[in-house]
């Protein structure tokens, strides 16, 4: 396999190919750039209470620093992540800066479980500390101005609590632990890797150890079966979570 | 320097960042929580399995021009943008059709969603307008707008770009990669394609180096009311198209080749490649008999 950095495949724009005006790439790069500069806590915010339907709008697009982003009494979706690593990047942050990363360390660092959990126990490895999906609320415009979607929810749910479901790949079997609260997933975690390779405590999944190991490859492009094999334990989890009817 | 890596589950598929770095270990925490953020508030803003979600909302009426966030105004723009490209190959307008193929469960409850809007008018993507000046949005008749390939390649490219100040990094989400720098041996990242047809076997390898990688298959998810039919749907003829097994796509953007991997599916290994060239993108196709189909610049590189 080729290995020089010369074969690799780079932008191909700047191998000196053609450029395409007003191209895919072009407005995929103008977009991302965009989205990346009004940062995200101001774009969820934003996306929160885009619901009423205009007629004419006087002024061109808004720039973010003058957007009003959460008036005085309107109230806007629960934001869904929550972490305290983010510290204020969830309140909608001053116009003039980018989201910046605090720099302080997670004020929760969960330890790593090497062992077995036990399914009793809330799950800590392989999970960003705390990253916790918190339940949405729904705004509470949302009746009088919001029409209804009218999607039919199912009698299907989940149970809140902590499930662990087992998947089998052709390398071997994988264990993810399941977190329910408020009826949603709030972290599903690779609990353990029961292979005959060992999996280093950073939570490798086996297909891509045994790719490392062979050192043919760093990643595989193309859903895999150990991915297959993850989303099959939380399925299986899943099933133990799952109600006939809501509670 | 050190290697970090951490999983999540988002997008109903595994996310992985690396990152291979001198960064305190406090800062790459920080950063990969900020990159997973990015995939919350896309998924949040973009899901047509959440039924208040922007898009969602925004699509209820019809003949009404809604505004929309600076976030989901882009993105569907881009599908618009490719759908107009492939010639209608790729249709964020086939959401309906999607749904009534079973794959309709939001994964987070477990719930199904069934929505209320008419199938009886097919829709096509001209029947999304825009007005980028008002940033608003009008949809002509009922319709869902499935904005999943576009959506993740978004997350993506907002998360490597979270991760990028750690100088060497990887975002693998179900297969969808943005790569920055160099891997553990100093070299352009080493990205093996899986092969379509031979469980955990590749089929192809390619060095990587600040570009995105994506690649669809018909093997990925199968409906589960139909066992002919796969996620990838022409939104010509409604039904999953037999001629192509496997497309790679490499971009500099995983938004490009989330969707134009997904366009050139479609397309077919001629039409496909072409759509590409045209697009300045390299991509590799194998029909179900493994016969290969690649642009000139396609990396070579055997598994």
């Amino acid at each position: 396999m080729a290995r020089t950095s010369d074969n690799a495949a780079r932008t191909p724009a700047k191998r000196g190919g053609k450029k395409i005006a007003n191209g895919l790439i072009a407005l995929s790069s103008a977009a991302i750039v965009s989205v990346y500069g009004i940062g995200y806590a101001r774009t969820e915010a934003a996306a929160a209470h885009q619901n009423a339907p205009v007629v004419a709008v006087a002024s061109a697009v808004i720039p973010a620093a003058t957007e009003a982003i959460t008036p005085a009494g309107i109230p806007t979706r629960a934001p869904t992540i929550f972490s305290p690593a983010f510290g204020g990047l969830l309140t909608p942050a001053p116009a003039t800066s980018p989201p910046a990363p605090s720099l302080a360390a997670p004020t929760a660092t969960a330890q790593p479980a090497e062992t077995r959990s036990p399914a009793a126990t809330a799950p800590t490895t392989a999970m960003f500390p705390p990253a916790i999906i918190a339940p949405t609320t729904p705004p509470a415009v949302a009746a009088a101005t919001v029409p209804p979607t009218a999607a039919a929810a199912a009698a299907t749910g989940y149970r809140d609590g902590t499930y662990v479901g087992t998947g089998t790949s052709r390398h071997g079997g994988i264990e993810a632990t399941v977190v329910i609260q408020g009826g949603k997933i709030v972290s599903a975690a690779i609990s353990q890797c029961g292979t005959r390779y060992s999996c280093s405590k950073v939570d490798a999944l086996p297909g891509e150890v045994v790719a490392r190991q062979s050192g043919a490859v760093d990643f595989v492009s193309g859903a895999t079966d150990s991915s297959k094999a993850y989303q099959g334990a939380v399925t299986n989890a899943l099933a133990q979570a799952s109600t006939a009817r809501k509670p | 320097m050190e290697t970090h890596r951490r999983s999540a589950l988002r997008m109903d598929t595994l996310i992985t960042f690396v990152a291979i770095t001198d960064a305190p270990a406090e800062v790459v925490e920080t950063r990969m929580a900020a990159a997973l953020g990015w995939f919350d508030v896309v998924e949040g803003i973009c899901s047509r399995f959440d039924p208040e979600s922007e898009v969602m909302r925004l699509t209820a009426r019809a003949g009404v021009p809604v505004v929309a966030s600076p976030l989901l105004f882009p993105v569907i723009q881009f599908a618009l943008a490719v759908a107009a490209a492939s010639g209608g190959a790729f249709d964020p307008t086939v959401g309906a059709a999607l749904e009534a193929r079973g794959f309709n469960r939001q994964y987070r409850t477990g719930q199904v969603v069934v929505s209320a809007r008419s199938t009886t008018q097919t829709p096509t993507y001209r029947d999304v307008l825009l007005d980028a000046a008002a940033r608003t949005v009008t949809v002509r008749k009922p319709l869902i707008l499935d904005l999943g390939a576009v959506a993740k390649g978004l997350a993506i490219d907002l998360a490597v770009r979270e991760l990028t100040p750690l100088t060497n990094c990887v975002v693998d989400a179900g297969g969808d990669l943005a790569v920055r720098g160099r891997n553990a041996d100093g070299e352009p990242w080493r990205v093996g394609i899986r092969h379509p047809r031979e469980d955990g076997a590749l089929i192809a390898s390619v060095p990587l180096a600040d570009a995105a990688i994506c690649t669809s298959g018909d093997y990925e998810r199968r409906s589960p009311h139909d066992a002919a039919e796969h996620h990838l749907l022409d939104p010509r003829s409604r039904h999953s198209p037999a001629g192509v097994a496997s497309v790679t796509v490499i971009a500099p953007t995983a938004m490009a080749a989330d969707a134009l991997s997904t366009a050139a599916f479609v397309l077919g290994p001629r039409d496909g490649l072409r759509l590409l060239q045209t697009q300045a993108m390299e991509g590799l196709i194998f029909t179900p008999t493994l016969d290969r189909y690649a642009t000139a610049g396609f990396p070579r590189g055997e598994p």
